[in-house]
């Protein structure tokens, strides 16, 4: 079915990894660490993309592959029970594994969190990661009817970001403290937080006060004199999504 | 009697010097302490060298058995768990863990203290009967070490607890946390416990 | 002390805890009372836990089936996903309407025991469900605003 290629270090050659044998094998093996990317998984991924975005017309917006490998479906936020439950039911598809699902903070955006979910399928061993919006007022559908495993996850993301989720059957903080005041994760929110600081005077308890710190933090910008990444030296900033074509003939 | 327990020693030592002339032998204390190890030297009456007998006797007694109670947080945990192990097998030295407060005397905080088990640690510290001590290991708990910035780390377990022995290092090695009891055995040879009640 | 000695060496004696059950962890109970297979069948067990030996797999399968066609027939008939997914039903159910040897299915299908195929098919169901209740075959919603996808921002 879908096979991956198998990597440099389990290839079973009987020659030591620093003496090439054969001179094929040598240019293969000369850039061990870069990820080789199956382009028939690749196909098959950017089929399914397109099939996805077919079966559900309302809710898809945009399919792409990040990083060249990944396929990602970008959704409108009222759609994501039943594009999640598309994906786990159907039997081209069958992604029953909720990996995880997380938030980010563009505070830019006019819709400033995005919500990530990523799933696996074991029987076709492919990921998908789909993406909604949401800014900080709009609740998002909760995922749980359909992942029994996402109540713990949209927990993180209300506690971190502010996300709420509608039918959640326990939406409380899970990682904060328990008074705490604030979402951590916006970028809005400072590294070192408000009234975190704590002590314990003749009162003898613990005691929450506005932060003192002695010294600041200190952002230091070292530069290293070395290249970072010199096989990527042509790749444009933003050339890591690349749009997968849904309608090639018709406009949509 | 001063004189004849000073005397004690230097008549002994000087026999040693002149007999052999290999360098200092074992048998020999450390500047500062009397044969057997006990720094108190300079006493004044018979009650004073009686009470600091007592004092060398209870110290001997605590320090030779430190119980300590895990409070591995995060990673420090495993040097704890190293420190546990064969190699640098804590046992020997009487430092057997127990599980609960009650029953034990030192407590180690290995690793971050967050806010949310800040007061957990000030309970869990008042939990334990008196004679307690405080070894803050790795730079996390010394003074909030490699999250010190961040929103919800207590900067130090020396907020909410009185520490005695630091144990710098990220983490620090087995070997560390070991030199770490040793020193704190050092600090409860120097108690003074019961001169002090003698002399109020 | 005696007494409790006794009292326990008793207890160790009795061989099921029929007799005096000290606890009975419910999922256990549960676990062992679904998962008895009867003699005849070909499978004692599914080999994956939680998921317990259908012994009416035909039954099941055309009783899922026939759910997933009625509710795909609630869709528009010129929608992709309802075209596409009758084809892959009607085709499975062709499958089990003539084959009734379990291990023979399993193979022509391929996907897996036959447990997890009637697993696959209730999933679909739900999707179904999910997808006639949110009319999913309707043009897009909403576009995305300017710059929502884009990154980086500037």
């Amino acid at each position: 079915m879908l096979r991956r290629l198998v990597p440099f270090a389990t290839r079973g050659s009987a020659a030591a990894p620093f003496s090439s044998a054969a001179p094929t094998e040598a240019a293969q093996e000369k850039k061990p660490t870069i990820w080789k990317i199956d382009e028939k998984k690749r196909d098959k991924l950017a089929n399914f993309g397109r099939y996805a975005a077919q079966c559900l017309p309302k809710f898809v917006q945009q399919v792409q592959f990040a990083a060249g490998d990944e396929l990602e479906l970008l959704i409108h936020p009222t759609g994501v029970i039943p594009v999640l439950s598309f994906l786990k039911g159907n039997h081209s598809a069958q992604f029953t594994n909720l990996t995880f699902i997380c938030g980010v903070d563009v505070p830019a955006r006019q819709n400033r969190f995005e919500v990530v979910y990523s799933l696996y399928s074991v029987r076709f061993n492919a990921r998908i990661r789909v993406r909604t919006y949401t800014d900080e007022v709009a609740p998002i559908d909760s995922a749980t009817p359909v992942f029994k495993g996402a109540n713990w996850f949209e927990r993180e993301v209300y506690d971190m970001y502010g996300v709420w989720f509608n039918n959640h059957p326990d939406l409380r903080r899970i990682l904060t403290d328990y008074g705490f005041e604030g979402h951590p994760f916006r970028k809005d929110f400072p590294l070192s937080g408000y009234n975190e600081v704590r002590y314990d005077p003749e009162l003898k308890r613990i005691v929450y006060e506005p932060s003192e710190l002695a010294q600041e933090f200190r952002k230091f910008d070292l530069e290293s004199p070395w290249e970072q990444f010199p096989a990527f030296r042509n790749e444009s900033m933003s050339a890591a999504y690349e749009k997968i074509e849904l309608n090639p003939t018709e406009k949509k | 009697m001063l004189s004849r327990v000073a005397g004690a020693p230097t008549a002994a030592l000087a026999r040693l010097a002149s007999t052999q002339a290999t360098p200092a032998l074992s048998s020999e204390a450390p500047k500062g302490m009397g044969k057997t190890g006990t720094p108190f030297l300079n006493t004044s009456s018979a009650g004073e060298y009686a009470v600091a007998r007592l004092d060398d006797v209870m110290n001997m007694a605590q320090r030779t058995s430190i119980w300590p109670l895990t409070f591995g947080l995060a990673c420090c945990a495993v040097e704890m768990m190293h420190f546990a192990a064969p190699r640098y097998d804590m046992d020997r030295y009487g430092v057997v863990f127990r599980a609960s407060p009650r029953q034990c005397d030192l407590i180690f905080v290995a690793g971050t203290v967050t806010n949310k088990m800040a007061p957990a640690l000030r309970r869990v510290y008042d939990q334990m009967p008196e004679a307690k001590w405080v070894i803050s290991m790795g730079s996390c708990a010394n003074g909030g070490g490699y999250y010190h910035y961040a929103y919800s780390v207590l900067r130090g377990a020396d907020r909410v607890i009185p520490v005695d022995i630091y144990v710098p290092g990220c983490p620090p090695t087995a070997e560390a946390l070991l030199y770490g009891v040793l020193q704190l055995q050092k600090k409860i040879k120097r108690k003074r416990e019961a001169q002090l009640w003698y002399r109020r | 002390m005696s007494s409790m000695g006794g009292r326990l060496l008793s207890l160790r004696s009795l061989s099921s805890s029929s007799r005096l059950p000290m606890y009975n962890n419910p999922y256990i109970a549960r676990f062992k009372e679904r998962s008895v297979v009867s003699d005849g069948h070909h499978k004692k067990s599914t080999g994956l836990t939680g998921l317990f030996v259908n012994e009416h797999p035909h039954r099941s399968l055309t009783v899922v089936y026939s759910r997933i066609l009625k509710a795909l027939a609630q869709m528009p008939k010129d929608y992709a996903y309802r075209n596409y997914t009758e084809q892959i039903v009607k085709r499975r159910l062709a499958l089990v309407q003539t084959e009734t040897n379990m291990q023979e299915l399993e193979k022509k299908i391929g996907m897996g025991q036959i447990e997890e195929v009637i697993e696959q098919a209730e999933y679909e169901l739900e999707a179904c469900r999910s997808i006639v209740d949110s009319k999913a075959w309707e043009p897009l919603v909403e576009e995305a605003p300017k710059n929502q996808w884009t990154w980086p921002i500037a």
